[in-house]
């Protein structure tokens, strides 16, 4: 592996919630790094943690109740956390774009999509309105929006849920940033618009060179345009690896199952679609040692008592003590 | 891939207890410091209600004790009004007719304004709704303090005069909010459900979509006790209130001769105990709203 | 346009309270030990004798061409009593209308960017403390703080003559205080409620992760959008602050507007001033619906495309 300086480089990172029943920890010593130009998948299920980590990344964990304890996350060699607003302002919208799962409520109903994406282009960039307008047509057009020129000026509710989010993409870009987030953004959007939204966001990330962190539930278009996974169950990262070696070889038995879970047309009928069994455990009465061991199957005393770590070869790393059914 | 099915295994998680709506509610609004003081103030105010209800104090509200105007003193702790009444006694008192004005205006209109705006709602757009709706907007077009007076001299010689005319016109505001909200829970899929399990429109309408206003409504029945106690004040101030008995509206509008005379504790006694209630109730009201606000648990 | 079957249904409504639960008139204007002859002569003249759907048409008849006959008690024409005493109202309460709600919104404003704080918590709360005083309790007091001799004795109890700016000024100073103390508090914690709702929205969220700064986020994006709510609950109040609260405050301070003549005419079973009344503020309700609806298509883009 060629000895590149990561562009993000996230180490150690662990962020707490006030709740009226105690303090939460909703993510625990994570630990990942993103490459330029990489396209890197955090899946996992609703609650794990994985739209607090893009969150963290972009300072925007909402601070009364939620607040990031531990951990460090190096941008460009920069250090985010701690990072005062002002200079956080600079970051966000231009080198560091987050989009959202809700394309029909992300955008201000009362304004125009010009004025939207102009304001956004003239915070960054020290240009005119025209040249503004312009470079925000160009990017409406780059994402695939039909008649940008007329598209441009109407109000958010005049387009489609699949239009907005394009529009919604096309704003993250607009500025050039080095690292694109992106929490679960086709979730709420039908399956083949989907597949249209998917395909331009690979489409413009190979073009501009850029990093994405997809945060999704979705392992189908994990499988389709990342290129590394990170497995995050509980707060805590359990597998990472390339994406053909996840799908092919998953060594942590929850990665087995996520992906046995996933509906294929057989050969021969089964009576019961496979599951996972158990629930996640709550997050304020979390088990000694693995977090996953009430459900594992491979389990041994050993997982009761120590939480593994992340451990394995570079860059295909686990945190179980049997992995894969071998026993360490 | 295996073919192997997971069983679904017995789970050795502990099943989280069973909580509802008003069992979560309860036990926030318990942990609310201000709403707990707030709702022991006006359980004391509803205790002194009672007691005068049941005839044990003030009931010397009316006699004729002193020879008139008199200051605090050790006998009369507020000092007597021009009649030579009991100031203090008056104003205990009055809190029976507080209550008795709160309670039933805020009960009845509460039940009326649910019962119409449920209805309307679920019904809506069509002409009931329609015909509800204009009945509402007209009788809103007609100045409060008319309705009041109408009802006065149509039923001159009922005590309840008032009490009737307040909740003419204060169901309104409660049925319209209900109407609002039920429009809301009609187009949901529970509602949905239950009509294509065949239930009939009444129990959907009153079994299912109502008592999913029910937190709505208790908010609002809490605001039109306080709504219907002040309004009484003013009411009696302009003669249309309370008459064989005694209120907090009728002492302050003696009070207000007395004042230029010098002798404040009518008052201050008046205004005292009204402002300590309705601060009060104002207060349990929004513990409450914030411990039934379903986005909040 | 609902509003001829809102008209109509006003009128009928109001004619029934007023006709049959109106005091009887009668009486009033015989002498003592009246013959039958007397008070059949005094039922022709009052019309009590014609049928109700022949008063009613009279009476929609004086709606229409606006002309509502003498005043029982003054004897003055309707329309010119309102004519005088309309403008006295409005000069009246304009000012405290305008200050409670700009101040309202800058409170609530104020206490929403600080929203958890202490300071949040001291607006909050003396918003509750102002919502749970009686208004009457607020005139009183401040009649007495500003304008008898127990406390600064600057300003008149009663009247209003007003020649001059100052005049205006010297009468209008401690009813504003008192309708501005009242208001506040409910104000105060509508806005704030809804502002701070508007900041839980997505979009804010949006805005914050591109950069844009806390300033222009509150004025752009969450003020602008809170607009629709309040401006729309501020215009709804217009009909029922200038009747309902003008009777309180004129009757108090012995300023001669609206209120005032409506209140008199509740009192002495004016009927001609009060069916005009009820007229006149069916209209204002007729009129306040208009303006809402145009405002929204100006303020909300999403309406005015239906």
């Amino acid at each position: 592996m060629s000895e590149q300086t990561p562009l993000l480089s996230v180490e150690n990172l662990t962020v707490e919630f006030k709740t009226d029943k105690g303090t939460v920890r909703a993510i625990n010593g994570v630990n990942f790094k993103v490459m330029p130009g990489e396209t890197v998948a955090i899946v996992g299920e609703s609650g794990c943690g994985k739209s607090v980590s893009s969150l963290s990344i972009m300072g925007l964990v909402p601070s009364p109740p939620g607040k990031i304890v531990d951990g460090s996350i190096i941008f460009k060699g920069r250090e985010l956390v701690g990072l005062n607003e002002k200079e956080y302002r600079k970051v966000r919208g231009n080198e560091i774009s987050m989009i959202f799962q809700e394309p029909m409520t992300a955008l201000n109903p009362v304004l125009r999509i010009s004025t939207q994406m102009v304001d956004v282009i003239r915070l960054h960039n020290d240009v005119s309105k025209k040249q503004a307008r312009a470079r925000a047509i160009e990017m409406l057009d780059t994402v695939g929006i039909p008649s940008p020129k007329q598209r441009i000026d109407q109000y958010p509710h005049e387009l489609s849920g699949g239009m907005r989010q394009r529009v919604m993409i096309a704003m993250a870009l607009s500025c050039g940033p080095d690292l694109l987030l992106a929490d679960e953004p086709t979730t709420a959007l039908d399956v083949t618009i989907q597949a249209q939204v998917m395909d331009e966001m690979v489409r413009l990330q190979k073009e501009l060179n850029m990093a994405v962190i997809l945060v999704t539930h979705d392992l189908g278009v994990v499988a389709e345009s990342c290129q590394r996974v990170v497995v995050m169950y509980c707060g805590q990262i359990i597998e990472e690896g390339p994406v053909e070696a996840i799908f092919a070889n998953p060594k942590h038995p929850y990665t087995k199952g996520l992906l046995e879970s996933i509906p294929v047309v057989r050969d021969k009928k089964v009576p019961r679609l496979p599951t996972i069994k158990g629930v996640v455990p709550d997050l304020l009465h979390l088990p000694n040692g693995c977090r996953f061991a009430d459900r594992c199957d491979k389990v041994h005393s050993r997982c009761h008592e120590v939480v593994p770590e992340l451990s394995g070869c570079e860059i295909h790393r686990v945190a179980c003590f049997s992995p894969n059914g071998d026993v360490q | 891939m295996s073919d192997a099915i997971m069983e679904q295994g017995s789970s050795t998680v502990v099943p989280a207890k069973r909580e509802s709506l008003w069992t979560k509610a309860f036990q926030k609004f318990i942990r609310d410091k201000v709403g707990m003081i707030s709702l022991s103030v006006v359980g004391l105010y509803l205790l002194i209600a009672i007691l005068a209800w049941l005839g044990l104090i003030a009931q010397g509200w009316d006699e004729l004790l002193a020879d008139g105007q008199m200051g605090p003193t050790a006998e009369y702790w507020f000092g007597t009004n021009i009649n030579g009444q009991d100031i203090f006694q008056r104003a205990i008192y009055s809190t029976k007719t507080a209550f008795e004005v709160g309670l039933t205006v805020a009960v009845v209109a509460t039940i009326t304004g649910a019962l119409v705006g449920s209805t309307t709602g679920y019904f809506s757009g069509t002409w009931i709704d329609e015909l509800f709706l204009w009945l509402m907007n007209c009788l809103d077009c007609i100045p409060y303090y008319l309705m009041v007076a109408a009802f006065a001299v149509a039923l001159a010689d009922n005590p309840y005069a008032m009490h009737i005319a307040m909740m003419s016109c204060f169901w309104m505001g409660t049925a319209r909010l209900v109407r609002g909200e039920v429009i809301k829970l009609k187009n949901m899929e529970f509602t949905e459900a239950a009509r294509s399990l065949g239930v009939p429109v009444y129990r959907v309408i009153f079994k299912h979509l109502l008592p999913n206003t029910s937190h709505i409504l208790l908010v609002e029945m809490t605001l039109l006790f306080i709504t219907a106690i002040k309004s009484e004040v003013i009411l009696s101030f302009l003669g249309l209130g309370v008459k064989d008995s005694i209120s907090w509206g009728l002492m302050i509008a003696e009070a207000s001769g007395e004042v230029t005379a010098g002798y404040f504790c009518n008052f201050f006694a008046s205004s005292g105990m009204l402002f300590v209630l309705v601060l009060a109730f104002n207060m349990f009201s929004d513990s409450l709203q914030d411990a039934l606000d379903p986005r909040k648990i | 346009m609902y509003s001829i079957p809102l008209l109509f249904g006003v009128t009928l409504i109001s004619f029934v309270l007023m006709v049959y639960f109106g005091p009887d008139k009668t009486y009033d204007l015989l002498g003592r030990n009246p013959t039958i002859e007397e008070i059949n002569e005094i039922r022709h003249q009052l019309g009590y004798d014609q049928p109700f759907f022949v008063r009613y048409l009279e009476y929609i008849k004086e709606v229409l061409l606006f002309d509502f006959g003498y005043s029982d008690s003054t004897g003055e024409k309707v329309t010119s009593i309102l004519a005088k005493t309309i403008p006295v109202s409005i000069a009246l309460q304009l000012p405290g209308f305008i200050l409670g709600n700009v101040l309202g919104i800058l409170l609530a404003l104020f206490a929403a960017m600080h929203r958890s704080t202490w300071l949040d918590k001291l607006i909050m709360s003396s918003s509750v403390v102002g919502m749970s005083i009686s208004y009457l309790i607020v005139i009183i007091t401040t009649q007495l703080i500003f304008c008898s001799s127990y406390g600064l004795n600057l300003f008149p109890v009663y009247g209003w003559e007003v020649n001059s700016l100052s005049d205006y000024l010297y009468y209008i100073t401690v009813p504003t205080i008192s309708s501005v103390f009242v208001a506040l508090g409910y104000n105060t914690r509508f806005y704030r409620a809804v502002i701070v709702e508007e900041t839980t929205r997505d979009h804010v969220r949006t805005a914050k992760a591109f950069g844009h700064s806390a300033s222009t986020i509150l004025f752009k994006h969450v003020l602008r959008n809170s607009l629709i709510p309040i401006v729309t609950r501020i215009v709804f109040s217009i009909p029922f602050v200038i009747v309902g609260g003008a009777l309180l405050l004129e009757s108090y301070f012995g300023i001669p507007g609206v209120g005032l003549t409506a209140y008199d005419a509740i009192t002495t079973g004016d009927l001609p001033v009060l069916k005009a009344i009820i007229v006149l503020t069916t209209l204002m309700f007729i009129l306040v619906v208009s303006l809402v609806d145009i405002l929204y298509r100006v303020v909300d883009p999403r309406i005015s495309l239906k």
